[in-house]
């Protein structure tokens, strides 16, 4: 009876076992899951490629283009973000003669998810910015202007969040402070708030209170300054719970992302995609489940 | 016997159900991200049809309205330091056009040379887009009351930066790094008189650092450079006028 009971038992911990570790086996397999950020900033009404002048950019950018290279992006990889970063209008006449309608319109067809406003939305006022974006099909972020006394009311949010597959992806925005850049009469009542506090705030709510997994500051303050004015530098170091600065405003041509280390010692990514829509910038974020990790500390899965 | 076996089992049981519903309430983490650019360039063969045929009525209307010609050029006009064809041009054009919307007497105008935003205008016929290019940004055509003391420190800034575009009724001469001479409607400049000046609110605004105009009495004309200068070609098509630049010494850099 006894010899038998034990059998019994090895054989349903065997059973268990094997289901166990065959399930989580499985799991480790796919573990991986990827993200693709792409994302531009600085486009600046630049819908056609730049004309053939002789100039230094001519040839390059063009929306049509643009719109090829993200569709075939989207084929080959299951979750794609796309974002931008500000400054969308003023540049062409394209701007001057439809008010920033085209540009809108466009970021709609081509399935921009987030954007933030850089000071340049600003450039025909906040009734104008308030009329192109309420055509928008993204969502519109910006966490550290006072908009309660402006048009723009309902139609910027600090913060969204987007789903891809199981990961929960917080984005919000930061826009540069307008005051000698923007005419007052277009600033109205736009209240201009820290970057730095508005940003950390934000961050810690996004990470621990809507247990997002990856949090995205998308930024129009430019990449560095000499001084101490907020730039995604700032952002980044002073940070605890961003993962990665999407930026703009200083037209910045990188060779790779920065690596910064946070407050806390942590890595923060900071990429930006130069200007007039000459290049797509793109980050691909491999993500593993936090619990398995747990269970089997696996250091050298090759990931391609 | 069968009941601690019972129990090991809904030990087990219980065990892995813990086991379980924690992989499936799962939080995720990033444990790696490449970065890369693709260049929007010729490589890139395909172009999306329904973005072109979005953008195709904007682009019609658009090019019909930009190649309209305004007037006809008849010598290239180029924008140099410390003095230009196209820089007295648009000076002179924002001087007159001042005076006749704020109805006051100007002394001069001044233009930011960044202002200006292409190098040459070649003689032929302008159009509308040349004027675009020229003036992309939504610019307003100001008039400022300023003393003479803070045009002085301006004129030594626009000497520094080796020059800006100026109308007539001012004349500057530097020498070096230092103002020699500076005369407005003619007559020596006088520290404590008040003299009117048009000028891009950029530049009124503090632009460039153009500290001096910043908090003086100013009128808005409400008009857009860009709109000032289309409408002022338009009037010399259409009385057929031939527009030559010219250089006059007006602002002289030794």
């Amino acid at each position: 009876m006894r010899k038998r009971s034990l059998i019994n038992l090895g054989v349903i911990l065997s059973l268990i076992l094997t289901t166990a570790v065959y399930s989580l086996g499985q799991t480790v397999q796919d573990k991986y899951i990827k993200i693709t950020i792409l994302h531009t900033n600085d486009t600046h009404s630049r819908i056609e490629p730049f004309p053939m002048d002789g100039s230094r950019n001519q040839g390059l950018g063009g929306v049509a283009k643009r719109a090829e290279v993200i569709r075939n992006i989207r084929e080959e990889n299951e979750h794609v973000l796309l974002l931008d970063a500000g400054d969308y209008f003023q540049g062409t006449p394209y701007f001057n003669f439809y008010s920033g309608e085209l540009e809108i319109m466009l970021m709609n067809e081509l399935g921009y998810e987030v954007a933030t406003i850089g000071n340049h939305e600003f450039d025909l006022g906040l009734d104008n910015l308030a009329r192109q974006l309420g055509k928008a099909k993204f969502q519109i972020v910006n966490a550290n202007y006072g908009i309660e006394d402006t048009p723009l009311e309902g139609i910027l949010k600090p913060y969204t969040i987007i789903r891809k597959g199981p990961i929960r992806i917080g984005v919000f925005g930061l826009g540069v402070e307008m005051r000698g850049l923007v005419p007052e009469k277009f600033i109205g009542n736009t209240i201009y708030n820290d970057p730095v506090l508005a940003a950390n705030e934000t961050a810690a709510y996004l990470k621990n209170e809507e247990k997002c997994d990856y949090v995205i500051c998308l930024s129009h303050l430019g990449l560095e300054y000499d001084d101490a004015t907020a730039s995604d530098l700032v952002i980044a170091k002073n940070s605890q719970n961003i993962d990665l600065v999407i930026g703009g405003h200083t037209h910045s041509f990188l060779n790779e992302p920065i690596r910064v280390m946070n407050a806390i010692g942590k890595e923060v990514l900071i990429n930006h995609a130069g200007w007039g829509g000459i290049i797509l910038g793109r980050i691909d974020v491999f993500f593993e489940p936090k619990t398995l990790n747990k269970w089997f500390k696996s250091e050298n899965i090759k990931i391609d | 016997m069968t009941k601690h076996l019972i129990l090991r089992f809904s030990y087990m049981l219980t065990v892995l159900s813990i086991l379980f519903l924690t992989s499936c309430y799962t939080l995720y983490q990033p444990v790696k991200s490449d970065g890369s650019y693709v260049r929007i360039d010729h490589r890139i063969t395909g172009e999306s049809e329904a973005i072109n045929m979005l953008i195709k009525p904007y682009k019609q209307q658009l090019e019909s309205e930009m190649n309209t010609v305004l007037a006809m050029i008849g010598t290239e006009l180029n924008r140099q330091k410390p003095e230009s064809t196209l820089g007295n041009l648009v000076a002179d054009i924002l001087l007159v056009k001042a005076a006749e919307i704020s109805g006051k007497k100007v002394d001069f105008a001044i233009q930011n040379y960044g202002g200006l935003r292409i190098g040459q205008i070649p003689a032929g016929p302008i159009t509308k887009g040349k004027v675009f290019e020229l003036m992309p940004f939504e610019n307003y055509l100001m008039v400022v009351e300023v003393p003479g003391s803070d045009l002085v420190q301006f004129a030594k800034k626009m000497i520094e930066y080796g020059g800006w575009p100026v109308s007539e009724g001012i004349k500057i001469t530097g020498k070096g790094q230092e103002l020699d001479g500076l005369e407005i409607g003619g007559q020596p400049i006088i520290a404590d008189k008040i003299y009117t000046v048009a000028m891009p609110d950029y530049i009124a605004d503090g632009g460039d650092n153009c500290i001096y105009f910043v908090g003086k009495p100013r009128i808005n004309t409400g008009e857009l450079i860009r709109d000032v200068l289309v409408k002022w070609f338009e009037d010399q098509g259409k009385s057929g006028d031939i527009i030559r630049g010219k250089l006059d010494g007006r602002f002289i850099l030794n």
